[in-house]
């Protein structure tokens, strides 16, 4: 039988329940078995009343008939019984595994999903747990009823009639032992199968995400044809299984065939020869027949369970992936101060397979309520430093503290409820403006909320909007313009009022009146009860900040307040100069040059 | 193969016949395939039970040779015809998968991008996964039980009055009894189809939302919540699953009733029939072994009945893409004349975008005219309408009045090839694929195979992103990650350029391309642009300074209108919109 261990860890959950399951599928075949009898014994009284060729004996014919009716409907009822049964043992398992799976997506982090293809885990949580069902609802508890019911039918058999006995014995064998080499024929070929249809899923699932580049560049009908090659790609995977259990399949079908039709025949002969009572004849058929439903049933089961095997694998091995970042065993929760102090010690960060350090020997002090700029060139680091603050990821070297204690040693969860972010690339979740700000903060009062509304500027942009704040922002947000999306980001981080805000370049598609408000609203009143930390490229937004770091190629190059680096003439004092010699044009001709000389003069 | 005519239902005669097409001879083997197979197997068992009651009755084991050789040959008959039928009809069933999948990728390039906005990404995957593999049952094993059960039972009945046709009168009203119970429950099974659809559609949206916004989600401690939402989600399919194994499970079991119930009819009037001499006892075992029978390919028929629900929900959410309206019809044939640059213009534009009717429109009356070889930027605040107007140059929307010419022609009126050679965007949020270096590059050619790395490598320098490229191990070869999640944001805008570039359109659209650059990679950007190709008509949509000032001309965009248009200088005298937009970045200059 093609029983994999991986799946137990799910079944186990379900042991009562699919206990059950085959309690009634073996009831189900004492009632067939009992009409056998029953009905032998009709066939037998009719013969007996034929041959004496008195036909009021034929009445006698009908009590076990009757019987045999009774019997017909109760296995039916158990049937429809055991069909229930199957299901809701095999959905409690799907749910189980449905609810390990999500949970171990969200242990596994921000990086993970970013590694893996996202329609994967689609297919993994969705369809593949769905293939579970009949593996585990019909498939296997078919096993234990194909072992049983058999196994008792050739002793009752042989009992009657030793040669048909054997040779039924023969024909059932031949299911498992065709089963074992076709499993042997498929090796590592059934795997496969999975890993095909959740890269094409995956494909699927990526081509329609992008599908307006793939408009803009006139592609669709390309990555059409392209995902027509991988549909084939998981045809040739899929066929090759299907091959094989065909092959079972039919080697199975016939040795069945093949066993009841030789067992009839056998009886038959044996009867012409007398070795066999004429009530006896009946029976052997009867039996030898129902010795074979079983197997038939699991034939069939196995044609619906066979992806929910190949689809286990999927779901180990999704469940099986440690997380990037794990949780300190004995972890405690810190005493934070609000805002608290974060310090990077020689952090050096590398990602897997990369030539070069990302990041190498980085310094930074933070201190407690303060903003602290990071600028540098585009690859120079700035997001990964972000990503070690928030311990998305660890240092490969060094360390970071936050008052004091090692990232590594705060509960995730503590860490993350005191920090907040605006990411580079924004995403919002399904629903409305409003959703989105307030799943920061679902406890938070209406005019709480407001407030960070307000800061972030959400409410200029919302009363532009038909539906105001519930207009919906539609999946990751794409029914919002660039500079709209970045703003509800931002208010639902400061929404979350964490003492620890990251705002990785959360103003680049905004226009400089609203980026001046924002930036003066986030440095205002009431922001050293923060610590800040902003990524940007545009000067203006850090310009106001306690601490510049200027980063290149993974090294900070330059660290101080603004004014005191552009004096000094280093990396950041360049960084203003081109940005000086960028405007020079636009400076030179109006009066806003000269408030521009003015301060340029004063930098000096 | 394109999909059929709009509002051809999909489970139907005609549905079939347009999945099938030329692969009608497979269908109709399969069909007779089916008939051999179950008659072979009635065959066999009928002439083994009247040897059986013959030996009974007396006659001699040499008298039994003939039917043990026809019971050899009905098994091994029956065997190559089960083994034929299960190969043919899973080639079938390939053929009618990608099919149907054909037809949905189809659809999906035909309404893209306008007519997907509504939709959700785990929503399509599913229809185009999930639904299409219901559908291909429907095409590829239902409709063959379907033909086959309506040409086998009346065999096997026929057999069976061979046989005793006395037994045969009776045993097929009983037939009609196996129907009766997924006649009676459809409405039910449609109910629940429907339901558990659309639940693992939904599941699949959640889950997949999920999957894509992980930092968001632990980020902001959320995870019980969503925990909980599919955990309902779960349950309800779970609910409804059970609720569903209840009918069809009724059904299963009528039907088998009713199998017994032909054999016990038969063996009740075969033997009152034998009782008064009328039928030879040696045949009342065979009569009732085929009224046993006569109900398989009912049976058969039934074991996919009971996804009847499911194939329906299936067939109407896979419709629900075949048919949706084209919203941007690109079946125009005009070229533009030339290989050079072009000029674009817009002419009364006004646009709103679906849903946002009750506000005012998001562009309104938007005239402009860009010169072949300009390079123009646009201007304007957050929302103004800035990618909305790119978004009509590229046509992923046709305005709601007036119109956008490129090269003189409505881009109406373009071929979609001579449009994509027309306009190229690089849109604000760019999307890399979950590939490749290459392959993302290569999207950009129409012929993949005419392009050598020289060209890959030479528009990866003009977008200054080729020294990175270089440094990564694998090289052109590197895989991107999710969203291009493996490369800096800075680094994506900058492939996304590349592939632009590759594309070689005759005018560029960049919406905020360079906005993550710093201002000396910015420049080197348009440096490299400008030297590359002299005279490409470029539009730069940009808030930094730096960047519109690169350009000849500005045009300043707001609330959707034109309210500045020409020189930096020129619009800081006249235009208050621009002067608000420029003024803080030169006063922030310390
Ligand atoms: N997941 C990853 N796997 C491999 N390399 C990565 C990954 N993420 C980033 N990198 C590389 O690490 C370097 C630093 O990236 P990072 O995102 O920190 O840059 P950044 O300073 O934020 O740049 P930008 O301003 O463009 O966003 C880049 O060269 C990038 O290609
Ligand atoms: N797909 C969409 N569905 C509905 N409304 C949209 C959609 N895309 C944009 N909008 C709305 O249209 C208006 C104009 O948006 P657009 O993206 O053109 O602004 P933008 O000028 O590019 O702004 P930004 O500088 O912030 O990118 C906004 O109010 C926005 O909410
Ligand atoms: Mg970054
Ligand atoms: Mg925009």
């Amino acid at each position: 039988m093609l029983i994999d261990r991986t799946v137990f860890r799910f079944v186990a959950a379900a042991r009562g329940r699919l206990a059950g399951v085959v309690a009634l599928g073996l009831a189900a075949s004492a009632a067939a078995v009992a009409t056998a009898f029953a009905l032998a014994e009709v066939v037998t009284r009719v013969l007996a009343a034929a041959s004496s060729g008195n036909a009021g004996e034929l009445s006698a014919a009908f009590p076990p008939l009757a019987i045999a009716a009774a019997l017909t409907l109760t296995r039916a009822a158990l049937l429809w019984w055991r069909e229930q049964a199957s299901v809701q043992a095999a959905v409690e398992v799907k749910h189980r595994v449905r609810r390990q799976l999500v949970r171990h997506l969200f242990h596994l982090g921000p990086t993970h999903s970013r590694r893996v293809r996202g329609g994967s885990v689609q297919a993994t949580l969705v369809d593949g747990v769905e293939h579970l069902q009949a593996y585990v609802g019909f498939y296997l508890p078919q096993v234990v009823v194909s072992l049983v019911v058999p196994t008792a039918l050739v002793g009752i058999l042989a009992s009657r009639d030793i040669g048909v006995a054997l040779l039924v014995a023969a024909g059932v064998l031949s299911v498992p032992v065709a089963q074992r080499v076709w499993r042997r024929l498929l090796g590592r070929r059934a795997n496969h199968h999975w890993d095909a249809y959740e890269t094409y899923a995956a494909r699927i699932a990526d081509t329609i995400a992008g599908i307006v580049t793939l408009v803009s560049l006139g592609a669709t009908q390309r990555a059409g044809r392209r995902l027509a090659e991988q549909a084939e790609h998981l045809r040739a995977a899929t066929t090759a299984n299907l091959r094989a259990s065909l092959g079972v399949y039919v080697v199975t079908n016939t040795a069945m065939g093949a066993g009841t039709a030789g067992a009839t025949v056998l009886a038959a002969i044996h009867a012409a020869q007398g070795h066999l009572q004429p009530a006896d004849v009946l029976l052997v058929l009867f039996l030898a027949a129902e010795c074979f439903r079983p197997l038939q049933d699991l034939q069939t089961y196995w044609h619906e369970g066979f992806y929910g095997l190949s689809a286990a694998r999927g779901i180990t091995q999704l469940l099986d992936t440690p997380p990037d970042v794990a949780e300190h065993p004995d972890a405690r929760r810190a005493t934070l101060n609000t805002p608290p102090a974060m310090k990077v010690h020689h952090v050096g960060y590398r990602y897997p397979d990369a030539p070069l350090d990302a990041l190498h020997d980085v310094s930074v002090d933070i201190p407690a309520g303060s903003t602290v700029a990071v600028v540098g060139p585009s690859g120079a680091g700035k997001s990964t430093l972000v990503q070690l603050l928030l311990r998305d990821i660890d240092p490969a070297s060094g360390s970071i503290t936050i008052d004091g204690h090692d990232l590594r040693d705060v509960p995730l969860n503590q860490l993350r409820g005191v920090t907040a972010r605006v990411a580079q690339d924004v995403v919002l979740l399904n629903g409305s403006i409003w959703d989105n700000v307030r799943l920061a903060a679902p406890a938070a009062t209406r005019a709480e909320l407001h407030e960070a509304i307000r800061a972030s500027r959400v409410d200029e942009m919302a009363s532009a909007l038909p539906a105001g704040l519930d207009t919906p922002v539609g999946e990751r947000g794409n029914a919002l313009s660039g500079g709209q999306r970045q703003r509800v980001a931002l208010a639902r981080a400061l929404a979350s009022r964490a003492p620890v805000l990251v705002l990785d370049e959360a103003t680049s598609a905004l226009d400089a009146e609203n980026e001046a408000l924002v930036t003066q609203a986030l440095h205002g009143p009431g922001a050293d009860a923060r610590t800040t930390i902003v990524v940007a490229h545009r000067l203006s937004t850090v310009a106001s900040a306690d601490v510049v770091v200027v980063l290149d190629r993974g090294r900070v190059v330059e660290a101080g307040p603004p004014a005191e680096l552009a004096r000094t003439g280093g990396a950041w004092a360049r960084m203003l100069d081109i940005q000086r010699e960028s405007l020079r044009t636009a400076a030179r001709a109006t009066r806003p040059l000269q408030d521009a000389t003015h301060h340029d003069g004063a930098a000096r | 193969m394109n999909p059929p005519a709009p509002g051809t239902p999909l489970v139907s005669r005609t549905g079939l016949r347009s999945a099938l097409g030329r692969s009608w001879p497979i269908f109709a083997t399969c069909v007779l395939l089916n008939l051999v197979s179950v008659a072979a197997g009635a065959a066999g068992a009928a002439v083994g039970a009247w040897a059986v009651s013959r030996a009974i009755l007396g006659a001699s084991a040499d008298d039994l040779v003939t039917p043990v050789v026809v019971v050899a040959a009905c098994v091994a008959v029956r065997a190559g015809a089960t083994w034929l039928e299960a190969w043919l009809s899973h080639d079938l069933s390939f053929q009618m998968m990608s099919r149907v999948r054909g037809w949905i990728f189809t659809s999906l390039a035909r309404i893209a991008p306008a007519g997907l906005a509504r939709r959700r990404t785990g929503d399509v995957a599913t229809t185009t996964l999930a639904d299409s593999e219901a559908l291909e049952i429907f095409y590829a094993h239902s409709s063959i039980y379907v033909a086959s059960a309506a040409i086998t039972t009346p065999v096997l009945a026929v057999g069976l009055g061979i046989v005793d046709p006395v037994v045969a009168v009776a045993v097929v009203p009983v037939l009609a009894l196996a129907g009766i119970a997924p006649l009676m429950l459809r409405r039910r099974a449609l109910r629940h189809g429907q339901a558990i659809r659309d639940t693992l559609a939904e599941l699949a949206a959640d889950v997949s939302e999920n999957a894509g916004a992980v930092r968001e989600i632990v980020g902001y401690g959320i995870t019980a919540d969503r925990e909980e939402r599919i955990r309902e989600l779960d349950q309800r399919l779970g609910r409804l699953q059970v609720a569903n194994a209840r009918r069809a499970g009724l059904e299963t079991s009528v039907a088998g009733v009713v199998a017994i119930l032909c054999v016990l009819v038969a063996g009740a009037v075969g033997a009152w029939r034998v009782g008064n001499g009328t039928l030879d006892a040696t045949l009342l075992a065979p009569a009732m072994t085929l009224a046993g029978f006569t109900p398989a390919a009912l049976l058969q028929l039934i074991g996919v009945t009971r996804h009847t629900g499911t194939t329906h929900q299936a067939a109407q959410r896979i419709a629900a893409l075949l048919y949706a309206p084209t919203p941007v019809d690109r079946s125009g044939t005009a070229t533009i004349p030339g290989t050079g640059t072009i000029g674009l213009t817009a002419h009364q534009v006004g646009f709103t975008w679906p849903g946002t009717a009750d506000g005012p429109p998001t562009l309104q009356d938007v005239n402009l005219r860009i010169a072949p070889g300009e390079n123009v930027a646009v201007a304007g605040r957050s929302g103004a309408g800035k990618s909305t107007f790119a978004a009509l140059l590229a046509r992923f929307a046709d305005p709601d009045d007036g119109e956008v010419q490129a090269g003189g022609t409505d881009l109406r009126a373009l071929h979609p090839q001579a449009m994509a050679a027309a306009v190229g965007l690089v849109p604000q949020d760019v999307f890399l694929f979950h590939d490749t270096i290459r392959a993302n590059l290569l999207l950009a050619v129409s012929e993949p195979e005419g392009v050598d790395d020289d060209a890959l490598w030479h528009a990866l320098e003009t977008a200054q992103i080729a020294e990175l490229v270089r440094t990564l191990p694998d090289g052109l070869d590197a895989v991107v990650g999710e969203r291009g999640a493996a490369l800096s944001g800075g680094e994506r805008q900058r492939l996304a350029l590349a592939r632009a570039i590759l594309a070689g359109a005759r005018a560029l659209v960049l919406d905020e391309t360079v906005s993550q650059l710093d201002v000396s990679s910015e420049r080197d950007v348009r440096d490299a642009l400008a030297a590359d190709r002299t005279g490409r008509t470029t539009i730069v949509i940009a808030h930094r300074l730096s960047t519109l000032l690169g350009a000849e001309r500005i045009v300043v965009l707001d609330h959707g209108r034109v309210v500045g248009d020409g020189t930096h200088h020129e619009l800081l005298e006249t235009c208050a919109t621009y002067r608000e937009l420029v003024e803080p970045q030169l006063a922030a200059l310390p």
